[in-house]
């Protein structure tokens, strides 16, 4: 045979060989885990008339070593006898390898080897195991799949002089999971992918939890043609998609009874979202709206329920707009950045997706809930472009990052994650329609098991958490015992390679790409902000501020008649206790007139304003407390906190009916 | 009731607590098994009286001797002296039909106390039994001619070995102790008449030194030439031993011992001796048994020198010559209270070192399981073992396979070889040197 004379014999095939697997006797040290190997057979030939010639490749997954010549009571005499076993006549020379090996199909060993068959008869006992020339398994991997666009990844990991491509075909339309524990590689590898998408043009997104892919932007002079674009995230309410609301409040508060969930539907039906208006703005009309209603209705048992969905939607006005603040915070941190608001998914697609783009949505700064809501609105709506077969987007790319957030499990008690159903349509679709994934996650066990065993291929670098293992392996029908122990094992970059993508599972190690490296967003370093941190100027500023406002918010509505200004102290707390508590007294009985024939329960107030008083009063009457003096209420077991609160209460119900009028 | 193996080292029984033993108990038991139970009773008694009588006269003539644990002292003694073990077995190489029947010889060198990279040294020889032969004059080996082929493997091996020890003798550094597996010199009038094949001249090569490759007829037989391996090895200097742990039915050390003991002051007078031999015989009380008896652990008796060529099976072709043999001198070890003696053998006159030779025994077999077999050749066995795959059931499509195969091709030898790899076990692929005494 031809190539044979070039192959190194490294070993004999021993035991019990079969068309999956072997074992051999290995020279010492002249293979690794991983490596692929080949042993030459003569097999019967299709005709079945004479016979052929064939290589059986195979992977190295373990590699044992043993002293076949050490006998284990031999160790309990030794040390007994306080004995070195070099001073006896066992031997210690003799250690033996064995190493099993994971067939994964014949060529002809004719050199070509472009068609990988699988193995119908067993390897021969006894047989020579041959180590293949970089060159063979270049020729072997190289077969890739037939008309495929290969991109490169990385080495084999035992030989870093074969380069391991993978299918770009696969890899776009049926989807890819990369898991592994945190710092396993998984971000490095999937900038490798990227980096080879972006060369073809492909369209990508990136919704990008942590700002892991904001260097990309930084080093977008080295994709030359290619836009970058970051986007920071814009919730735009549409016809379709008011529901959020509901699911806003679900998650942000302790929800919504039948009834207030009524009142909630019937209010986002009336009010219709503006164009391109956003989330929150939508939910301060919302509000506004509630209040209205409130003020004009006429069944007045129906109050308590429109003043807790005001109330809830205030709660979720409040985070999203804190969330808001603390990305942007964090975007001006990255001042050198230049962010672009995330345009609207649905009458916008191409402003995301095109060719030639690449468009990175940083999340940083929302919680799980919101984010999970971004991505389902943008997702969603791309997606509904690519369904309706309207070609205004071309097919695209998306990176999941955090999938296990996106698509948590159903074990993980989170069941009506808006992104769900959003991303299970993606990858089921995908194929159909191009709408590809690559969810990466460092706790896979996490993560949907219906979605992500749609995933047709996958990179598993480092992972040691068991369960996750354990999960890893249920997934992956083809990935083998051995290779599953090995995987708490490998080094940052190095991982099992299967599925679609792939010929069949190889041991890699990823090319990390040097050149993407960026220094000043990646980890951020505490010791150095701590010994550098000084006082913000402003701080000063603030506290001087806050201290006025205080200050002033004591103050009565009037000025109680015969009285000076109230005496100023430096530390802020200028009333005296009597002094607030008699401008209380006087503000009092100034209100409590308006509300003295009031038929109106307390929780009516409360549903009108917007404010929370007590909760077990509720359904008391407003007059019941209006027609006691200050004072009394004190015997009614309020204490002054609540009296100051029963106060602003009316002041405001006052107020609000002042303004309607 | 036995003591936990640490401990038994220390203590010293008597014949009589010895035979109550369950091990030996089971032995006796196997042994008398299809007689009737009348006489498993008197098998019994008659082992115990023999034993004790046998005992009595060796302590009492100085003829039984004690070694004492103590391994520091022991692997004190023998460091930085090269050490060999020989070792070899049949083997049925690789596939059928393209290989025929082979005999592996190992050999392990280790300097105990060396450290260097040149404390052990391994050798393999491996050698297909139709090339050692001279088959011209016969149509085959494997012809009706020859209706025992295993005597030519036998031949083979004794030769294969014995040439190994002596080529280890010559290699660096020259072992002082070489112990080898098997009987030190082999019973060989089976394969000493004119219709046993000559050695090839490929044959002569391989086993003998230059000056002695230009051998003829008669000369060039397996009798004559194992004989010259046996002198030279004999004559080597170095203190040569072989080590059988195998039971066997000979009874040959215990009737020779018991006839010279006559030449002892303790001899009650050679009727009585005779009719001490008669009761073995007709028990059939094999030596291995006899022994486990009559030895506590860590003893043994001062060789004896026996014939295992005795002039009534010489064939007339090769009388003078097998009359030349050298007669071992052999003795029994206890190694543990649970296992049967060993069987040591020397040249006679037995080597300088030959009691260290059997503490050397000893001591290798305190470094294994049960203490049943020296470590060393232990170690030279599994090396030159069959691969541990061809004693595994084989997949059964490709066994399958090949016994069609075989019966296609229709010949004999593969059809055996095929049939055996079906159902073989492990001692079948070996043919573990075996006392035909
Ligand atoms: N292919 C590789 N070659 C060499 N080093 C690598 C490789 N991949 C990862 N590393 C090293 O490991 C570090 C962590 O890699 P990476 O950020 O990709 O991990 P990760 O799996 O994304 O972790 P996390 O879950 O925390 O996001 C890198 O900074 C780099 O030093
Ligand atoms: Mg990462």
């Amino acid at each position: 045979m031809t190539a044979n004379n070039t192959w190194t014999p490294i070993g004999t095939v021993v035991g019990n060989a079969t068309t999956s697997e072997f074992s051999f006797i290995l020279k010492s040290f002249k293979s690794r885990v991983g490596d692929l190997v080949a042993v030459q057979m003569e097999v019967p030939d299709e005709a079945r008339q004479g016979k052929q010639s064939i290589y059986v490749w195979g992977r190295v997954v373990t590699i044992n070593r043993f002293n076949p010549f050490f006998p284990y009571e031999a160790a309990q005499e030794l040390s007994n006898e306080g004995l070195s076993l070099q001073d006896t006549i066992l031997s210690n020379s003799r250690d033996q390898l064995e190493a099993g090996v994971l067939i994964l199909g014949c060529t002809a060993a004719d050199g070509n080897f472009k068609n990988l068959y699988p193995l119908t008869y067993p390897v021969q006992p006894a047989a020579e195991v041959l180590y293949p020339p970089a060159k063979a398994i270049k020729e072997l991997l190289a077969g890739g799949i037939p008309g495929h666009t290969p991109m490169r990844i990385g080495t084999l990991i035992a030989r870093q002089d074969v380069d391991i491509s993978i299918s770009v075909d696969r890899v776009v339309a049926r989807h890819m999971a990369i898991l592994a524990m945190t710092g396993g590689g998984k971000t490095v590898a999937a900038r490798r992918i990227l980096r080879e998408l972006i060369d073809l043009g492909y369209p990508l997104l990136i919704l990008d939890p942590h700002g892991d892919y904001l260097g990309l932007w930084q080093k977008r002079e080295l994709f030359q043609g290619s836009t970058v674009r970051l986007l920071y995230p814009h919730i735009a309410m549409t016809e379709q998609n008011r529901h959020i609301v509901e699911i806003l409040i679900n998650k942000m508060t302790e929800g919504l009874t039948e009834p207030q969930r009524e009142v909630l539907s019937e209010c986002l039906s009336e009010v219709d979202p503006e164009e391109g208006e956003s989330v929150l703005r939508y939910i301060k009309r919302l509000r506004d709206t509630i209040a209205r209603k409130a003020s004009r209705v006429s069944d007045r048992r129906k109050l308590p329920t429109l003043s807790v969905c005001r109330r809830q939607l205030g709660v979720v006005e409040n985070r999203l707009e804190r969330m808001e603040l603390t990305n942007e915070r964090m975007r001006q941190r990255l001042r050198h950045l230049k962010f672009e608001q995330m345009p609207d998914p649905q009458g916008c697609p191409e402003a995301i997706i095109s060719p030639r783009t690449i468009s990175i949505l940083y999340l940083g700064g929302y919680d799980h809930l919101t984010q999970t809501t971004i991505a389902s609105i943008l997702l969603e709506a791309i997606y509904e472009h690519r369904a309706n077969l309207s070609n205004r987007i071309p097919p695209f790319l998306a990176v999941i990052e955090e999938a296990h957030t996106f698509i948590p499990s159903s074990r993980e008690g989170a069941s009506d994650v808006p992104s769900l159903e959003t991303i299970r349509k993606l990858i089921t679709e995908g194929r159909k329609f191009g709408t590809g994934l690559v969810l990466i996650s460092q706790r896979p066990s996490r993560v949907d098991e219906t979605i992500l065993s749609q995933c047709n291929s996958f990179l598993i670098l480092r992972l040691v958490n068991p369960r996750d293992q354990n999960f890893v392996k249920q997934i992956m029908e083809n990935l083998s015992e051995q290779d599953a122990r090995m995987l708490p094992g490998f080094g940052p970059g190095q991982g099992i390679i299967s599925g679609q993508a792939v010929r069949f599972p190889l041991l890699a190690r990823i090319r990390m790409d040097e050149d993407l490296i960026y220094t000043d967003l990646g980890d951020e370093n505490f010791l150095k902000q701590a010994q550098d941190w000084k006082p913000d100027p402003h701080a000063p500023v603030r506290k001087r501020v806050a201290g006025k406002i205080q200050q002033l918010s004591r103050l009565p509505d009037r000025r109680p008649k015969g009285r000076g200004t109230a005496p100023k102290h430096e530390n802020g707390d200028s009333t005296p206790p009597e002094g607030r508590d008699q401008s209380e007294q006087s503000r009092w009985d100034k209100v409590r007139k308006v509300f003295a024939m009031d038929t109106r329960a307390i929780g009516d107030l409360e549903a009108v304003t917007g404010l929370d008083w007590d909760q077990s009063r509720r359904r008391e009457k407003v007059a019941s407390y209006a027609k006691l003096p200050w004072k009394k209420l004190k015997a009614q077991g309020l204490s002054s906190h609540k009296r100051s609160r029963l106060l602003q209460l009316l002041e405001a119900a006052a107020a609000f009916s002042a303004h309607n009028q | 009731m036995p003591d936990s193996p640490l401990n038994t080292g220390r203590k010293k029984l008597t014949v009589k607590e010895r035979l109550r033993e369950p091990h030996i108990l089971a032995e006796m038991v196997k042994l008398s098994l299809n007689q009737s139970s009348a006489s498993q009773k008197e098998f019994l008694q008659v082992l115990e009286g023999l034993a004790g009588a046998i005992r009595d006269m060796l302590e009492n003539a100085g003829l039984i001797h004690a070694v004492e644990i103590d391994h520091r002292r022991m692997w004190a003694e023998v460091a930085g002296k090269p050490i060999s073990f020989v070792d070899g077995g049949m083997a049925n190489v690789t596939s059928l039909g393209t290989e025929p029947i082979a005999v592996r010889v190992g050999s392990y060198t280790v300097t105990p106390g060396n450290a260097g990279e040149d404390r052990e040294t391994f050798n393999m020889e491996k050698q297909l039994v139709a090339e050692l032969f001279d088959t011209s004059s016969s149509k085959g080996i494997f012809d009706d001619l020859f209706e025992d082929p295993s005597k030519l493997r036998d031949a083979a091996r004794f030769c294969l070995e014995t040439s190994a020890a002596v080529q280890c003798l010559e290699r660096h550094p020259k072992p002082e102790f070489l112990f080898l597996h098997g009987a030190l010199v082999n019973p060989v009038s089976a394969y000493a008449d004119q219709y046993f094949p000559a050695f090839s001249q490929r044959g002569i090569d391989i086993l003998l030194p230059p000056q002695e490759r230009n051998r003829k007829g008669r000369e060039a037989t397996f009798v004559c030439v194992y004989l010259y391996m046996l002198e030279a090895l004999a004559r080597s200097g170095a203190n040569v031993a072989s080590v059988v742990e195998r039971a066997s039915a000979s009874m040959l050390v215990s009737t020779t011992l018991l006839r010279d003991l006559n030449k002892f002051p303790v001899s009650p007078g050679a009727t009585d001796l005779e009719a001490a031999v008669r009761r073995i015989r007709d028990f059939r009380i094999p030596d291995s048994l006899l022994f486990h008896a009559i030895l506590n652990e860590g003893e043994y008796i001062t060789p004896v020198a026996v014939d295992r060529n005795v002039e009534s099976k010489r064939p007339q072709y090769s009388f003078d010559i097998i009359g030349l043999y050298p007669l071992p001198k052999v003795t029994y070890v206890g190694v543990g209270h649970f296992v049967q003696p060993l069987r040591v053998e020397f040249f006679d006159p037995p080597p300088a070192g030959y009691e260290t030779c059997i503490r050397l025994v000893i001591h290798a077999c305190r470094l294994m399981p049960n203490y049943a077999f020296p470590a060393g050749l232990d170690i030279v066995d599994k090396f030159a073992k069959v691969p541990n795959w061809m004693s595994r059931p084989i997949n059964s499509t490709m066994a399958v396979q090949l016994l069609k195969n075989a019966i296609d091709n229709g010949n004999p030898r593969i059809i055996e070889a095929a049939k055996r790899m079906l159902c073989g076990t492990k001692r079948d692929w070996l043919f573990r040197p075996d006392f035909k005494g």
